[in-house]
């Protein structure tokens, strides 16, 4: 067999209020040519100014991917001619990227593997292409919109691999609540580097850009490794190229060999002076990196004891897992807390198509929640019936049992009382009392919640009336 | 250092879409002599491998990054008016199919 190598390359439009280098709208609208300054039309004389927020999220995501970050803001020229790029180049970085030489540790089946980072590097988009018959249509409101492009080394040794590395990016850029998720691999794309070994040697790199989808990556992966399987036992070589993917039939078509490799010019973007970058900048940006979805599923896992299917329930929207952890953070047992994020608060989010900001609880409230039962003011069956109400009309436990008058009678007193009355009420059944028919005792428990509408403690009213109806019959 | 022959001309000048004369691919060579003598003379200079190359003169204090304040500066009938063609706002150009970033 064959030793698979891969290698990715991932873009990622940032989310902002204006474009990288132009003060013109990062916004979605139907209007084409709408959103423009003119610099995103490469008008002469124009000067690009870096946007500082749009600089900030790329160095967060270096940082969350454990790389090391520049001195220096600094860009470069990518020189190539296409309609879609106005300047005739397009303002990215190559001397001093965001980030290089960082790591992501992915969970590969319960097995922690690290993808090596090459580099991440902010740059602008291009114009959007839309293709007729026999004229193509330009929109330049992508233009100079922030993308980030992260290059994993080729230290990927599979599909899944590949697969798991993609979504565990997809959900750092949204934990670190730089851009959408949609927005990962959408456009611009992924880029797939494969190659087959035999024996330690290295095989020959293909590439295949601009693959759509996740999904698209992983088929373009099976049919590189089962195209180069094929021609290496043939006893053949692969040829270094790049090739396109087609999604329609899942083959992967030549595009160009090496040489023609296309050579870009890069060179310093001589317009942008570079800025340095200071270490409050580093140390401000670091404070807002939040625990990534790996690490609170370990935590989870290690220091609250929850299992792994729960803990990837709670991590996978952040949202969710803050909602938890605020949760636990107020007092609440984690366990319990787990059962009721994962159970009816999800369960309720799910089946009305709704996000938890959306809810009234808070989850200092499903910590009085818990306290409620566990000081059995409520049953756990009564808890179900506050959560509901909690959901429905955003007030507290604490208030919600006192209008629905659901306090449970605890007092020894008050419930012995009810019981001696039942038994009185039921002479007959109490005197053919045996402790080993459980369906007589669950009688008994029936007639005193009966009398108390469901408000004496259970375990209670069971206790009193096994000491009661053990004497009754003497 | 690397030599540059009339070969290497030519594939820049394809690569660079400039259509040159073959007198002129001549002239190129020959030029590129005396600058690759400079550039060997240059290279003759003590410890100058370990001289960092310069980008800027220095760095600017008072350089800064924008803030990210949006302002739409063009109106679409302006972004489109030097547009031979338009069809619903966007621009129309000979088909182009390929590309890449």
């Amino acid at each position: 067999m064959y030793k698979v190598t891969i290698g990715l390359e991932v873009h990622c439009e940032l989310d902002s209020n204006s474009k990288v280098f132009s003060p013109s709208i990062n916004g979605y609208t139907e209007n084409p040519n709408s959103h423009l300054a003119y610099q995103d039309l490469g008008f002469p004389g124009i000067l690009p100014i870096a946007n500082e927020e749009a600089w900030k999220r790329a160095l967060k995501v270096s940082m969350a991917m454990n790389c090391t970050t520049p001195d220096v803001v600094l860009f470069d020229r990518k020189n190539y001619y296409y309609p879609d790029l106005p300047k005739g180049y397009q303002i990215t970085q190559m001397t001093k990227p965001v980030g290089i030489n960082g790591y992501v540790d992915i969970d590969v089946n319960g097995e922690i593997k690290k993808v090596l980072i090459h580099d991440t590097h902010l740059e602008e988009d291009t114009a959007s292409l839309d293709h007729y018959d026999t004229y193509s249509l330009i929109d330049y409101n992508r233009a100079c919109v922030p993308l980030l492009e992260t290059v994993t080394e080729p230290c990927l040794h599979s599909k899944e691999e590949a697969l798991t590395f993609l979504e565990t990016y997809r959900s750092l850029i949204v934990y670190c609540g730089v851009s959408e998720a949609s927005s990962v691999g959408g456009q611009g794309g992924c880029g797939v580097g494969v190659s087959l070994s035999v024996a330690g040697e290295l095989g020959t790199k293909v590439e295949m850009k601009n693959i759509n989808s996740f999904y698209n990556v992983g088929r373009a992966i099976d049919y590189e490794i089962e195209r180069q399987t094929e021609i290496l036992q043939r006893g053949e070589k692969v040829e270094q190229e790049t090739r396109r993917f087609d999604d329609e039939t899942g083959e992967t078509f030549k595009m160009r060999d090496k040489a023609d490799a296309v050579d870009y010019k890069y060179f310093i973007e001589p317009n942008i002076p570079p800025i340095k970058v200071t270490d409050e900048m580093l140390d401000e940006i670091r404070k807002t990196i939040p625990m990534l979805q790996l690490e609170r599923k370990q935590k989870y896992m290690n220091d609250f004891g929850l299992s792994e299917y729960d803990s990837e329930v709670l991590v996978k929207v952040k949202e969710n897992s803050d909602f938890f952890q605020e949760c636990v953070d107020k007092g609440a047992d984690p366990k319990k807390a787990c059962n009721w994020v994962t159970g009816m608060l999800m369960g309720y989010l799910n089946e009305n198509e709704i996000k938890i900001e959306d809810i009234p609880v808070k989850p200092i409230m499903i910590k009085e929640l818990i306290d409620l039962v566990d000081n059995k003011t409520i049953s756990s069956k009564q808890a179900k019936e506050v959560f509901e109400c909690m959901i429905e009309e955003g007030k507290e436990p604490n208030v919600i049992v006192k209008e629905k008058g659901m306090m449970q009678i605890t007092d020894d007193a008050a419930i012995h009382d009810v019981v001696m009355e039942v038994l009185k009420e039921n002479d007959e059944q109490a005197k053919e009392y045996n402790p080993e028919k459980t369906r007589m005792i669950d009688f008994f428990v029936g007639q005193v919640m009966k009398k108390t509408r469901g408000k004496a403690n259970p375990a209670k009213t069971m206790e009193i009336l096994r000491e009661e109806l053990a004497k009754y019959n003497k | 250092m690397q030599k540059i022959t009339k070969e290497n001309i030519q594939d820049y000048a394809l690569k660079l879409m400039f259509k040159m004369k073959d007198e002129e691919f001549d002239s190129f060579e020959k030029e590129f002599v005396t600058i690759l003598k400079h550039m060997d003379l240059i290279g003759e200079i003590d410890g100058i491998e370990k001289v960092e190359p310069m980008i800027f003169p220095f760095i600017n204090k008072d350089a800064k990054l924008r803030k990210d304040v949006a302002t739409s500066t063009l109106t679409t009938e302006d972004a489109v008016k030097n547009a031979h063609e338009t069809i619903y706002d966007e621009i129309k150009v000979p088909k182009v199919v390929g590309g890449e970033q």
